[in-house]
């Protein structure tokens, strides 16, 4: 008795896989996992909500009342938005035993002082537009077939608001089996009221795409070594159709209210798709000498 | 890092960890249980739970550990039902194995559900004897000696423990 009857039961032992149709029923059961968690946190927020609105409330009360010092301050408080401000619509959502749809996207509104301004909201609009009525339809063809499971989101998400810059994220999360995520990045310059694009930041000259790219291969590598966990596609034989190289003109980037410039990647564009969306902030030492 | 909340992120994780490796909690409850009915339950039970609690996940680098426990409870949980039902159906023979006709797969089955596990995980899915105590929640010098008594039982030599 040893080695050799070790190996036999072992080979018998790997021989036991779990039949099809239980996988499948495996994954039902993980989409349903999904639905589940997403109901329970749902009721977690309303709750948390909840109080949250009662405790202002509370605050409204109590503090005109209690100096005039704190009844002043409240009125230098800004209002929300100057120049844009979003509404939130809700575009269609839809749930039974197997399909959940959720789309609920912010419009952006302007005062309606630039023209420039105008145009290039109501362009944005009209894309976000687009893009949510082009998965709608999607989910609603899926539904016609009746079987398997499906889950969409779409929102969006005020990433950057300040003085002159406003950037609108569009998130569309989408799972039947596996989930994906896309994410689509519109941001107004507004000091000129027009749409930002990457090369309007830099020095023409410059060789701003390789210079942001290296730095963030420089990041990547650091997080790679500092956890095993993480991974790109980048110094990886095995994944050299994948490697990351350089980034482009149509890479999506916003400017986070700290001024840093940050690129953004969807899943699976630099990475496994177990990483999800990653970014990168790129340090303004990095930027300071490309930009105009 | 990233734009997902950490939540959304767990979430994947566990599910990615779940679908690349089903087959091995399949066949470590299967070996347990005996019946594909019984282990595919298991299975499913536990992808549910992974996924339904993946918010509390601390550390998403562990989470293929922390999977594993869940399966391992649930393994828990149907064994002794398994276990408490053979009980009564079996009548006693009263007669002991025959070290002649010795067979490794039956004996290992007589052994404590945790050398079982110990000793399956260690030999046949090559796991590290860290990972396993991770997974059983167990310190080091636990998992060692649930080996050694599990080999002892089993009077199996191996060249390297």
């Amino acid at each position: 008795m040893g080695n050799e009857e070790i190996k036999k039961i072992k080979e018998e032992y790997m021989k036991v896989k779990m039949p099809k149709e239980q996988v499948e029923a495996m994954k039902e059961k993980i989409e349903q996992a999904k639905k589940d968690k997403r109901r329970e946190r749902r009721r977690n927020i309303v709750k948390y909500t909840a109080g949250a609105v009662t405790a202002a409330m509370a605050a409204f009360v109590i503090l005109p009342n209690t100096s005039q010092r704190v009844a002043f301050a409240m009125e230098q408080i800004p209002i929300v938005g100057d120049v844009v401000h979003t509404v939130t619509f809700r575009q269609y959502s839809y749930e039974d035993d197997r399909n959940y749809a959720d789309v609920e996207t912010e419009k952006i509104k302007t005062d309606g002082k630039n023209k420039k301004l105008d145009k290039s909201s109501e362009k944005i609009n009209e894309e976000i537009d687009a893009i949510t009525k082009k998965w709608v339809a999607e989910f609603k063809e899926e539904l016609k077939e009746k079987k398997g499971y499906q889950s969409m989101t779409i929102k969006t998400e005020v990433v950057t608001s300040n003085e002159e810059y406003f950037t609108l994220k569009l998130i569309c999360y989408q799972a039947a089996g596996s989930g994906s995520e896309t994410d689509y990045y519109y941001t107004i310059d507004l000091k000129t009221g027009e749409r930002l694009q990457l090369k309007d930041l830099f020095k023409t000259d410059s060789d701003y795409k390789k210079v942001i790219s290296d730095n963030i291969k420089e990041q990547m590598r650091t997080q790679m070594k500092e956890d095993k966990n993480v991974q790109y596609w980048l110094d990886d034989a095995e994944a050299a159709m994948w490697e990351f190289d350089t980034i482009k003109d149509t890479t999506s980037f916003y400017i986070n209210n700290k001024g840093n410039l940050v690129i953004c990647f969807n899943q699976g564009d630099v990475a496994p798709m177990y990483m999800g969306s990653v970014e990168f902030e790129i340090p303004s030492t990095v930027t300071e000498p490309l930009l105009k | 890092m990233g734009l997902l909340s950490k939540n959304k992120k767990n979430e994947k994780i566990v599910e990615q960890i779940l679908l690349e490796n089903y087959n091995k909690y399949f066949r470590l409850a299967y070996s347990h249980v005996k019946n594909e009915e019984d282990a595919a339950d298991i299975v499913q039970n536990g992808a549910y739970k992974a996924i339904l609690n993946s918010g509390q996940l601390k550390k998403p680098e562990f989470a293929a550990t922390w999977i594993y426990r869940i399966m391992l409870n649930e393994i828990k949980q149907q064994y002794k039902a398994v276990k408490f039902e053979s009980m009564e159906e079996v009548p006693e023979t009263g007669k002991q194995d025959v070290y002649e006709n010795f067979d490794l797969k039956e004996a290992m089955d007589q052994l404590e559900l945790a050398d079982q596990v110990v000793i399956r995980l260690r030999y046949f899915e090559d796991m590290k004897l860290e990972e396993i105590a991770q997974i059983q929640n167990e310190k080091l010098s636990t998992i060692k000696s649930r080996l050694y008594r599990g080999l002892r039982k089993l009077r199996v030599q191996m060249e390297e423990v």
